[in-house]
């Protein structure tokens, strides 16, 4: 990643001129193309280790999934005539070959277990449960985390101050699993409100049973967003732009929002994005507590039937979604802070 | 200076984000339950441990069958009260006892309104005998000689040999239909391309992996079944399943886990069934490898197992501590009881729980001095693992050091069965694949299978198990399988721990009928049914 904190230490309000190199002056859109392609080739680099690593580990762990297709009552010719089919006898090269061939063409293949093309089963995943999942724990930490940040930020030291620093903290400290249950016990069984198992019947009532998982996600990851925003808005009052825009007599609101926000939004959004990444892990244990089949649950799943195509796809996918998460925070920075754009960027 | 971002515009994303917070929290607000009294609009509303990767007629066995079977009906189906049920045959005729003639019952249609044909049943059998087949159901089939249609409406099965299992084997087989695998190859019993078959229920939705909504087939040809509509889900979090219940919203819990059974039955309202199950816990030890082809370690090992102390961590008692691999009342249904009783006790002599006698076992051994063991454990059993644990303990004393390794499923069976990679001692928990008596036994003393953990069998067994195929006289089968389990006994390749309860918690309002150890094998409406 870039330095975010570097970028944003100066700001556009009026102390621009302090930059170190304002001369670099090339067009917007070619510093922007240049920046995605390098991150598209970096990431392809990226992409290929990690088919390979996992490509390694699936095949050294014992077990095969002709035990999990089969069952164990298999005869030994018929696990044999299914290893056959599946080429899971044939030299490891020649394996990853054809894995990587196919997934150039746009081709994961078939989950042995499940009947169905891996890209069927990991989207139908991804859409139903896991991104919608991610959209809503990521909003349920980052606004209220913001907010909590702005306001403990805003009174500094106070009682206020330390009361959400103290309840968040309380939240990061309880292990998911446990922030799970107590959240379904009170708002599932308790009050009633939400269900607190499975995905739903789609739509609407997805929706509804995906708010407790992502409540639990975002209480964990709640004290985290406080801090990093809290901390962040404070180093920006105490940079002399704050007190000079103040001492120019400007109105509360415009310092907050056109000084203070501003100024700490590459730094946000550069942490939100890997927060969206630092979510995958958790994720897999809350759609276990709530019962969703999401990717995580998938995951699970392909690795104990060792259902070597759909680990592959699911992997490569989180990775391609690690990848595109980055290239998104890459391209908000650049659309938020002119200076990105401009090619004024230091320490790259 | 330019200002690329009035300030207003953050205000305005100010407000979608707190808009967005509203809404989520109004959707939680504006929320229906859907839940409520299952039985009152006659629903039933079931947990099951774990759903299969796809209702593929060849991808499930056990508890699965359940739902399976509702959709796919067998042609004969075992009864909760193990009684055999024409279902889609009419008939069915045995001319000798190694050939089957089945009658197809007329008029039978699928859901999607074709018609059942012998073409569906025989596509069936291959489904699940073709060579290379994935079913799970392949060995059961595999003393099949031929299957043929013998007239418009029947078909005959001829065995190679006779075979006790049949009948089991054939109330587990639901038809499906020829046409709707043909043109949906390999993917039927997927979320986009779920069951069609013959049963009273028929699939409503799948959301892959965790929930199966069944509702009833309105054009069945038999009686109108009891409920409008049969839901599964599988919670894969213990927590998640005892909140489920807690809730409400649940009729029953099947299989219910043991471990979790006083706090499952201290939730108001719910009832605990609980029934023996024919599944045994063993500690297995390989008499092929050293040090436990040693008899004299064997039996210094049977000596150190502590099996009540075992049954109360492992289950918190919910089990049976036994004598033999089968639970002696599946002997004694074949007979009369006295002579298991007797059997029974006997076996219990070189099962009796004394450090002393094993270390001098193990003084009298090929390795006085005790030797170092890795015991693997399935991480998928907790039961395992304290078991393997309580184990380490009492070797310990006999100098015996035993490491525990939980391993997940596919490691261990891939070490065990596979490969034969384990240090040879395993604590082994396996149950029965069907209601058949000596199914347990035949499993546990055939060279391969993988009931077999310990790798033993001897020629008067195995010729044992060969006569009861073709004994029809049931006192007579019973004393064949008390003479399998002397003989292995007194070799002590294992040492039976306990059989485990198979429990079923299940809603005030609702009753439940002969729930045994093969509740899946038949209709679950049948099993639990409103309160009259």
């Amino acid at each position: 990643m870039s330095a975010p904190a570097a970028i944003s230490a100066a700001s556009e309000t009026g102390v621009v001129a302090s930059q170190r190199r304002p001369k670099a002056r090339r067009s917007s859109t070619g510093i922007v193309l240049r920046l995605i392609l390098t991150r598209l080739l970096t990431s392809l680099i990226v992409l290929f280790v990690v088919t390979f690593v996992i490509f390694l580990f699936v095949h050294a762990a014992p077990g095969g999934p002709e035990l999990a297709l089969a069952g164990v009552d298999a005869t030994p010719e018929q696990l044999a005539a299914i290893r056959a089919a599946y080429h899971l006898d044939d030299p490891l090269v020649l394996q990853y070959f054809r894995f990587i061939s196919g997934a150039l063409g746009g081709d994961l293949g078939a989950s042995i277990t499940m009947r169905e093309p891996v890209i069927t089963v990991v989207s139908r995943a991804a859409t139903s449960v896991t991104l919608p999942l991610i959209v809503m724990a990521w909003m349920l930490s980052v606004i209220p985390g913001v907010t909590l940040g702005y306001l403990s930020a805003r009174k500094r030291g106070s009682i206020t101050d330390r009361v959400i620093l103290t309840a968040t903290i309380l939240g990061a400290t309880a292990p998911v699993f446990a922030v799970g249950m107590f959240v379904s016990y009170v708002f599932g069984i308790q009050l009633g409100w939400l269900p607190f198992l499975g995905a739903g019947d789609g739509g609407l009532d997805t929706l509804r049973h995906l708010v407790l998982p992502a409540v639990t996600i975002a209480v964990v990851l709640l004290a985290s967003a406080t801090r990093v925003s809290r901390v962040r808005f404070i180093q920006v009052i105490e940079e002399d732009q704050y007190t000079f825009a103040r001492a120019r007599g400007l109105s509360r609101s415009y310092l907050w929002t056109r000084v203070v926000l501003k100024n700490a939004a590459v730094h946000l959004i550069t942490w939100s994005g890997s927060l969206v990444i630092g979510l995958i892990a958790g994720l897999i244990i809350v759609e276990q507590i709530y019962g969703l089949p999401g990717i995580g649950t998938l995951l699970i799943k392909a690795i104990g039937s060792r259902d070597i195509p759909l680990i592959q796809g699911i992997t490569l996918l989180i990775a391609i979604g690690v990848v595109l998460i980055n290239l998104v925070v890459d391209l908000l920075c650049i659309w938020v802070d002119p200076r990105i754009r401009k090619g004024m960027e230091v320490e790259r | 200076m330019s200002h690329p971002n009035p300030p207003r515009r953050w205000a305005r994303r100010a407000l979608i984000a707190s808009t967005l917070v509203v809404g989520l929290v109004g959707l939680s607000a504006c929320a229906t339950d859907p839940g409520g009294a299952a039985s009152d609009d006659r629903e039933l509303d079931l947990l099951i441990p774990a759903f299969p990767a796809s209702w593929d007629a060849r991808a499930t066995s056990g508890f699965y069958l359940t739902a399976q079977l509702l959709i796919n009906e067998p042609m004969v189906a075992l009864a909760p009260d193990g009684s055999f049920v024409p279902t889609l045959a009419e008939s069915v005729d045995q001319p000798d006892l190694s050939t089957y003639v089945y009658t197809l019952r007329e008029g039978v249609t699928f859901t999607d309104g074709s018609p059942l044909t012998v073409e569906d049943v025989l596509y069936t059998f291959d489904l699940h005998s073709a060579e290379g087949t994935t079913s799970f159901m392949a060995r059961y089939m595999a003393g099949i000689e031929s299957v043929e249609a013998t007239a418009d409406h029947e078909i005959t099965v001829k065995l190679a040999a006779p075979d006790p299992e049949w009948p089991y084997t054939i109330a587990r087989m639901g038809i499906v239909s020829a046409a709707y695998y043909d043109e949906h190859p390999e993917s039927v019993g997927t979320p986009d391309v779920p069951q069609l078959g013959t049963g009273p229920y028929t699939v409503e939705s799948i959301s892959a992996g965790s929930k199966l909504d069944l509702e009833r087939n309105d054009d069945y040809w038999g009686a109108k079944p009891e409920y409008d509509a049969i839901n599964f889900e599988a919670p894969a979090d213990d927590n998640a399943r005892l909140l489920a219940l807690q809730s409400g919203e649940y009729d029953a819990i099947l299989q219910a886990p043991l471990s979790q059974l006083s706090s499952l039955t201290s939730i108001p309202g719910y009832n605990l069934t609980e029934v023996p199950e024919v599944a045994t816990y063993r500690i297995s030890m390989d008499v092929t490898k050293a040090p436990f082809d040693d008899p004299a370690v064997r039996r210094a090992i049977a000596h150190a197992v502590d099996r009540e102390a075992m049954l109360e961590a492992a289950l918190s008692g919910h089990g049976t501590v036994s004598n033999g691999i089968v639970p002696a009342e599946l002997l004694i249904g074949l007979g009369e009881a006295q002579p298991v009783e007797d059997a029974y006790e006997s076996f219990g002599d070189s099962l009796t729980y004394d450090v002393d006698a094993a270390a001098e076992e193990l003084a009298a051994s090929s390795v006085p001095d005790g030797f170092a063991v890795e015991v693997l454990v399935q991480q998928s059993d907790p039961a395992q693992t304290l078991m393997a644990q309580i184990l380490a303990q009492s070797l310990a004393e006999i100098g015996i050091d035993v490491s525990v390794s939980q391993v997940d499923d596919n490691t261990f069976l891939s070490r065990l069965y596979l490969d034969k990679t384990g240090d040879g001692l395993v604590v082994f928990s396996f149950n029965a694949g069907s209601a058949e008596p000596a199914n347990m036994a035949r499993s546990a003393f055939t060279a391969g299978d993988f009931g077999n953990m310990e790798q033993f069998t001897t020629p008067a067994i195995t010729e044992a198990l060969q006569a009861y195929k073709s004994e029809e006289d049931d006192a007579a089968r019973q004393a064949l399988l008390l003479q399998i389990f002397a003989d292995a006994n007194a070799e002590v390749p294992y040492v039976p721990v306990f059989h485990p309860s198979v429990a079923a918690v299940v809603a005030d309002d609702l009753e439940v009928k002969d729930f045994t150890s093969f509740w899946w094998a038949s209709r679950i409406d049948e099993i639990i049914v409103p309160t009259a």
